[in-house]
């Protein structure tokens, strides 16, 4: 299994590397972050330099967590829907390997990306004399984790859907959304006291629930964490909630990974 | 396991009774891709499955393949359920109907690819000898996806030299290849099969089949309607003659003409108006230049069973 794993993850990579709409699509999303950051490192003060380079380091974070989907979407959704898996399937080369093998090579060149951020922003420490900061260590490893809950929970919907329903599914089905419908909820059930709208309420309140408990969360732990993403400073505390943050990312990889498989076994490959 | 002849044969792929169905259209309508589907193919076998479009031969081996999973009835090949990217797959080579491969690799590439999933027994050096034994050494650096049919065909087929299979899916092998290619693909299939590989070949091309196999299946409406080997199916017609001889301008009725030119009449005779024929022939002071039972082709055999069927 290891040097199947090995073979695949190697083509995997090629295929990020010749994939065009991938190419296209980096260079637009560097483009348009660049015109966002650009400006900041000419306008302002040299007392500002520990802003620029939180602010560059959020910018490139975002693209690289977009990255990392599309890595995941592009991937599985063109080897299904061109019905490429039926070549590996019909080798001795399993789902479950082929399936990690696609995490894997996304994950990798995800890490590759967070090191490469992480890199620029201690050389801009260096350059600026500024005390190097641990946090922005921190903060790449909890991104880093960030990007992968996004990645499996985008490789599940990739197995599932056509890709321009995946990100359309995306886009409605993530935390954020039912955390905001949670809110009005509680909300509505408050001012409606004992009618008969509360029980309706309260049910819909329950399935919300539910479905917010099942979508991952993309940013968990966030609140918590929020100090060390300001200060770059981190404490014993916030060391803890990476270490949650770490197992949560587990947690929910490990479980969209088994669901993505699931999905994959009852497809027929033809 | 059955015996013919006194030798010993081994069942390597087996379907007993299997149906599978498709859901289609928006309303999920249920549509009958194999109904009842029974085959054996013995060790040993080049087994040819014929029939018309949509008659189930591509599912029947995607059945055989594990990518289908059928409805009810079992499917076996080495005794085994086939099921994706298992290992019973270390001996089967496979072949598609369309080019699914990774166009992004190039040629070289894409069977070295193919090859480590076999895992750590095929070398390099055979992967290369596969490439030039489909003739594709000058383009090993050229994309999938800038090769022409014709070329991804000669991958697929190089990439199933690899591994020396013991059991060989080929669907419409020959689509898109030249003659001379056809020729050698036909020359490596027999040597695979007197290497021990079973060979599976879904074909339209009846000739292809004829040259190549010795058992055949017809199947029609997801069934199989005719299994034998391929001797019994392509035998004599007892009933008819094929005659050439002398063109005359005028002729008993019962001669069949099936081709005529200035010089030579070929026709179809009953075999009872034989002699009556031989003594016209003398009589008119013409030419015989043929005579022979009329051999019943597969193509002959391919329409008479679907007729019988309809």
């Amino acid at each position: 299994m290891y040097s199947q794993l090995v073979t695949n993850i190697k083509v995997n990579l090629k295929f990020y590397k010749r994939d065009r709409l991938l190419f296209i699509a980096s260079i637009f999303i560097i483009c348009i972050l660049g015109l966002s950051v650009i400006p900041a490192l000419f306008f302002l003060t040299k007392t500002k330099h520990l802003q620029i380079i939180t602010t560059i380091f959020s910018q490139l974070s975002k693209f690289i967590t977009l990255i990392t989907a599309a890595l995941g979407l592009l991937f599985i959704s063109h080897h299904i829907r061109n019905r490429i898996t039926k070549m590996v399937f019909t080798k001795p080369c399993s789902p479950e390997t082929w399936l990690l093998s696609s995490f894997l090579s996304a994950s990798l060149v995800s890490l590759a990306l967070y090191a490469g951020i992480f890199s620029i922003c201690s050389i801009l420490f260096l350059v600026w004399k500024i005390p190097f900061q641990w946090g922005i260590l921190y903060i790449t490893v909890n991104d880093f984790l960030q990007a992968l809950i996004a990645l499996s929970y985008i490789t599940l919907l990739a197995v599932l859907f056509h890709p321009v329903i995946a990100v359309l599914f995306i886009f409605i089905f993530h935390d954020g959304t039912f955390y905001y419908l949670k809110l009005l909820l509680t909300g509505g059930i408050k001012v409606s006291g004992e009618s008969s709208l509360t029980s309706m309420l309260k049910f819909a309140k329950w399935i919300v629930d539910i479905i917010y408990m099942l979508i991952p969360n993309g940013e968990p732990f966030s609140e918590k964490m929020s100090v060390v993403y300001s200060s770059l400073r981190i404490s014993t505390e916030s060391l803890q909630y990476l270490f949650f943050a770490f197992a949560y990312t587990l947690f929910v990889t490990v479980f969209f990974y088994l669901l993505s498989l699931y999905a994959l076994k009852k497809k027929r490959h033809i | 396991m059955s015996f013919v002849c006194g030798v010993k044969r081994i069942a390597m792929i087996k379907a007993e009774n299997v149906s599978v169905s498709f859901k289609r259209g928006f309303l999920k309508k249920r549509l009958k891709a194999l109904d009842d589907f029974s085959l054996t193919v013995q060790k040993g076998d080049v087994f040819g499955l014929l029939g018309p479009n949509g008659a189930g031969k591509s599912t029947a081996m995607y059945c055989f393949l594990g990518l289908i999973q059928p409805d009810s009835g079992n499917i076996s090949v080495f005794d085994k359920k086939p099921l994706p990217g298992s290992e019973f797959f270390k001996n089967v080579a496979y072949l598609p109907e369309e080019p699914h491969y990774h166009m992004y690799l190039t040629v070289e590439e894409a069977v070295n690819y193919y090859a480590a999933l076999y895992g750590n027994g095929v070398s390099r050096q055979k992967v290369s000898e596969a490439i030039e034994r489909v003739g594709l050494s000058e383009f090993r650096d050229l994309r999938l996806n800038k090769c022409s049919k014709g070329m991804k065909q000669k991958v697929g087929i190089a990439q199933c030299l690899v591994n020396n299979p013991k059991i060989v899916f080929l669907d419409e092998p020959t689509r898109g290849l030249d003659p001379i290619t056809v020729k050698e693909f036909r020359d490596i299939l027999i040597e695979m099969n007197k290497n021990g590989a079973t060979i599976f070949l879904n074909s339209h091309v009846l000739s292809e089949i004829e040259m190549i196999c010795n058992r055949v299946a017809i199947m029609n409406r997801g069934k199989v309607i005719a299994q034998d080997e391929l001797n019994h199916l392509r035998s004599f017609d007892l009933e008819t003659y094929i005659v050439e001889f002398g063109a005359a301008e005028s002729l008993p009725e019962y001669v069949n003409v099936k081709i005529k030119t200035a010089d030579t009449i070929k026709a179809e005779i009953p075999t009872e108006k034989l002699a009556e024929l031989i003594r016209f022939i003398e009589v008119s002071g013409l030419k015989m230049y043929e005579c022979s039972l009329k051999k019943v082709t597969l193509e002959d055999a391919f329409f008479n069973i679907l007729k019988g069927e309809k």
